[in-house]
């Protein structure tokens, strides 16, 4: 399971990565809000394979967390992107 | 047998995640790109999550991670709507080269 | 569904969501989150989203597996695109109509586009229940646009079996034959 863990934990890394590359881009704010989202669900993955890895739940309630807290920042980002412009 | 399932679940999870990674820097406007980030990565983050609840000792834990998954599954579509509607309302769209565009007709996209 | 059974299926999903959180089945749990839902119900009212909708199991079973069928043949287009060399891809926005259609049953069908294969919802316009719909590739002229309406429309006949108000069901072609608004002439 160890080196299961090896490849999932650097897949993600790597995926972040490559998430970075366009919020750094962008061109435009939807391109980067797109890309936050994305981020958001990578960093998710990574807790709950981080879970799975110790068996233990501890950060399981900050990951229920961080899942609703990001969509709630999409939200407003994007309502505040649509009356602004980007 | 556990292991091995959990071991599945989250490997292809992961290539999934990395596969909207991959098309979020590879399609060329901002829709194209959102189809990336939300097919793959609605489906990638419920196989990890799924994966991970497998794995888990307690039944309570296994849950909790259900329930991020479920709330992924109401939340994402939700937000790439909402993106959309700010893209294509905000002009980023614009240059994204549609073929045809039937909310043209309806809602003017600033020049 | 009802008014009532509405509320009440909200209730119960609220207590399971408590309990969820919680992460264990106790009577002090199952309690504390019937009291938080029925609070929270009573509090913030949510209006039922219009007419009361209908849901039919099998139709509603079928519609998931389908669902979740589109979700990964998507993946696997979205993946192939990612990966494989670049095309060049025709990509555009498309209207589609569902009469007697609720603010429910709106969302639950541009949820489905957004995770099946191609299609995005973009824009909603809950006054006349029509759906934008970006597609990445709408195929050749107006032939290609016609398909994809169509078969959008197939989807959305689809959620309105599942779970559609009694006015959306009996409507006579549930989405009518040519959903485009600048065809019906309608403002």
């Amino acid at each position: 399971m160890t080196a299961v863990f090896a490849v999932c934990f650097a897949g993600l890394a790597v995926a972040a990565l490559l998430v970075l590359v366009r919020l750094l881009l962008g061109p435009s704010v939807p391109d980067r809000i797109v890309s936050l989202d994305t981020l958001l669900q990578v960093v998710v993955a990574g807790v709950a394979i981080a879970a799975a890895r110790t068996r233990s739940g501890e950060f399981l309630a900050v990951l229920l967390a961080v899942s609703l807290l990001g969509f709630l920042g999409t939200v407003v980002v994007a309502r505040f992107v649509e009356r602004r412009g980007a | 047998m556990r292991d091995v399932l959990s071991a599945v679940l989250m490997l292809t999870g992961v290539a999934l995640a990395l596969v909207a990674a991959l098309g979020l820097v590879r399609f060329p406007d901002v829709f194209s790109r959102m189809h990336a980030a939300t097919k793959p990565s609605t489906l990638g983050l419920l196989l990890i999550t799924v994966g991970a609840a497998v794995r888990m000792r307690e039944g309570g834990d296994a849950v909790a991670l259900l329930l991020v998954a479920a709330f992924q599954f109401v939340t994402g579509p939700v937000a790439a709507h909402m993106i959309g509607r700010a893209a294509y309302r905000s002009g980023a769209g614009a240059q994204a080269g549609l073929v045809v565009d039937e909310l043209a007709d309806v809602s003017a996209p600033p020049a | 569904m009802t008014r009532r059974s509405g509320t009440a299926v909200l209730v119960a999903w609220l207590t399971l969501v408590w309990v969820g959180l919680w992460g264990s089945v106790t009577a002090a749990n199952v309690l504390g989150g019937l009291a938080v839902a029925l609070v929270l119900v009573r509090v913030l009212r949510p209006s039922p989203a219009g007419a009361p909708a209908v849901v039919s199991p099998p139709a509603l079973l079928r519609f998931v597996l389908r669902f979740l069928v589109d979700l990964v043949v998507s993946s696997l287009q979205v993946a192939r695109l990612a990966v494989g060399r670049r095309v060049e891809l025709r990509s555009g926005i498309v209207s589609v109509q569902v009469p007697g259609a609720s603010d429910t049953l709106l969302t639950v069908l541009a949820d489905a586009i957004t995770l099946t294969p191609g299609t995005l919802t973009v824009e909603v316009d809950a006054s006349t229940a029509t759906l934008y719909v970006h597609a990445l590739d709408v195929g050749e002229g107006p032939e290609g646009v016609q398909r994809l309406r169509a078969s959008l429309r197939e989807q959305a006949r689809a959620v309105v079996r599942a779970m559609g108000t009694a006015e959306a069901r009996s409507h006579p072609t549930p989405l009518g034959r040519t959903g485009d608004r600048r065809r019906e002439g309608q403002p």
